[in-house]
């Protein structure tokens, strides 16, 4: 790939244009590399749309078109090269988000997904109305780096205190970042609870676990 | 009706605060509420809680059916909407929305849950109860239930996440099942507004457009995709009951929206939530006062739920002094009350609105 075409991605990706995006990939793909790809495209790209959400300028139907096109090419590339060349694309990291139980909101969650995956993560999505018990046991099964948890409303954040005991009863508190966020969290809530990582926005949780990922090597 | 007294507006909630405030005003012999089939909300409030917290406001809904029971405990309602109880909350699981996989315009026409416009459900009771409320002196509020909603339905038929996508990546279909929507909101709220329009005086239009920090979509998309059909909700409105007012609910920040609903002719503007982003009381009297009355502005985000009686009546008093003068204020909580929200707090809110809250006002 040229320096155009990764210009003409990154850009594609900020617009939430699928179509241009795809067509992009479709005519490179024997030349894609997975981790290049991620590191000068989806990468910047999420971290524009990051900041022109935080500076009002992207809406949340903007940032949904963003991360909707990352999760697409990155479906496409894995389709394109064969699960046998997954390797080829060492994550950074390993994440496994959910929301909280009782809460069904899966819209932020969904984005921050994609942007991490986007900006290199493997990340494994338990979904919406998630217990503790299932986030504590996949995290474990998949020696995960972060534990990110979501939620949406006063009540169900509560829950977050749960998914941490959980971990520890797993026995992995120590090895994993519990990152919380959403719209009712704050940085006090998740010190009180005993999170590591407060995410503020979606692209504020993938500066987060960057800083981490520096941290914990 | 005199909208420049102040006035406090109807409270709607959870079944389980609202029944925990019955039970704390000292009533055991309330109704079984009757619950809009979407948010939990009370349509049937007992009068002696509305008498007692000092409301002036009652309200209309038309009836529905009770939602249809599913596998797995989920619900379907008369629209067809599935709907995902989950704790005291009742939400729309997007992967189960009815039209999310639907590709063509032919499919949005044969939905088969678009409801009877004329459905003798619409009306039933209404317009004596309408009337009724308004020979005792009440000013009667009008909703329509989901035939007041564009966006919302759209998100609810589709899921949350393809309503914004679709101002993207979908564009006709967007427009055709707007267009859909907007038809059948307008003969729905027609028929339930005719048979009590000599009755109604405040009319409410209901679209979530906002998040905590800012809308959920830029101007540009609300003015391509939905004011159109807002604009012809309310023209509509405005031809069958000219003498009631336009009520617009939406939760989140909105301010980028606001000129346009005025222009629209959107008279009263709810819930005012304060914590979200541009909706702080000061800056709303400011820019917006004189063109429009406001209705909410009292936060229970944080204040209403976990603040102190004291906290909160300070607050009523603080509201009261930015939003009163001049009149267009009507006192109520920024949204419908959630069930968390202790008994004792609701009551310190309207018994300092009743206290403080007579024109003129002296704080």
């Amino acid at each position: 790939m040229s320096e155009e075409d990764f210009v003409a991605l990154t850009n594609a990706i900020v617009v939430g244009d699928r179509d241009a995006a795809l067509a992009i990939v479709n005519r490179l793909k024997n030349s894609i590399a997975p981790r290049t790809l991620i590191d000068k495209s989806l990468a910047p790209a999420m971290s524009i749309v990051g900041k022109k959400f935080e500076q009002g300028e992207f809406f949340l139907s903007e940032m949904l078109a963003s991360a909707a096109v990352v999760k697409i090419l990155l479906e496409t590339i894995e389709l394109l090269l064969g699960k046998t060349k997954e390797s080829a694309r060492k994550p950074k990291g390993t994440v496994v988000i959910g929301t909280v139980a009782g809460d069904i909101h899966d819209i932020g969650k969904t984005i921050i997904a994609s942007m991490l995956s986007g900006s290199g993560y493997r990340v494994i999505d338990v979904g919406i109305d998630v217990s503790a018990e299932t986030f504590a046991r996949v995290g474990r099964t998949t020696s995960s780096d972060f534990v990110a948890i979501s939620a949406l409303t006063t009540t169900t954040m509560l829950g977050m205190r749960d998914v941490i005991q959980a971990l520890e009863k797993e026995g992995i508190r120590r090895q994993v970042k519990v990152m919380v966020g959403g719209a009712p969290v704050t940085e006090r809530f998740a010190g009180e609870i005993g999170a590591d990582l407060y995410g503020k926005n979606a692209y504020d949780a993938v500066l987060r676990a960057n800083e981490a990922m520096t941290g914990m090597k | 009706m005199d909208f420049g007294n102040l006035e406090t507006a109807p409270m709607i909630g959870a079944p389980y605060g609202y029944e925990a405030l019955c039970r704390f005003l000292g009533i055991v012999d309330y109704q079984q509420p009757t619950i809009f089939s979407l948010g939990n909300v009370v349509s049937n409030s007992d009068e002696r809680v509305l008498d007692r917290l000092g409301v002036d406001f009652r309200s209309v809904w038309p009836s529905q059916p009770q939602p249809e029971i599913l596998a797995n405990g989920l619900l379907r309602d008369a629209w067809g909407i599935v709907l995902k109880p989950s704790g005291a909350q009742i939400g729309v699981p997007n992967e189960c929305c009815p039209l999310r996989n639907a590709k063509t315009l032919k499919e949005i026409d044969e939905y088969p849950y678009w409801p009877d416009t004329h459905s003798p459900l619409i009306t039933e009771g209404i317009r004596e109860k309408a009337k009724n409320y308004r020979d005792r002196g009440y000013a009667v509020f009008a909703s329509a239930g989901y035939g007041m909603m564009h966006g919302h339905m759209y998100a609810f038929l589709r899921g949350f996440d393809r309503w914004l996508l679709d101002m993207k990546w979908d564009k006709e279909f967007a427009r055709a099942l707007y267009e859909k929507i907007g038809r059948v909101a307008i003969d729905y709220s027609v028929e339930f507004l005719s048979a009590i329009a000599d009755y109604v005086d405040v009319i409410e239009l209901s679209d979530d457009l906002g998040m905590q920090t800012q809308s959920l979509m830029s101007l540009e998309d609300y003015r391509e995709f939905i004011k159109p059909h807002h604009k012809k909700w309310i023209a509509e409105i405005e031809r069958v009951a000219p003498r009631a007012k336009i009520f617009f609910h939406s939760c989140g920040a909105i301010r980028q929206f606001i000129p346009d609903l005025i222009q629209m002719g959107v008279d009263i503007l709810n819930p005012l939530q304060p914590l979200a982003a541009g909706m702080e009381p000061e800056a709303l009297k400011r820019d917006f006062g004189d063109k429009l009355c406001f209705h909410g502005g009292i936060d229970l985000q944080r204040l209403l739920p976990f603040g102190s009686p004291e906290e909160i009546r300070a607050e009523v008093r603080a509201v009261l002094r930015t939003l009163a003068p001049g009149g267009g204020y009507i006192l109520a909580p920024a949204n419908a009350v959630p069930q968390e929200v202790p008994p004792q707090n609701l009551l310190a809110m309207y018994e300092a609105g009743k206290q403080h809250g007579a024109y003129p006002i002296e704080l």
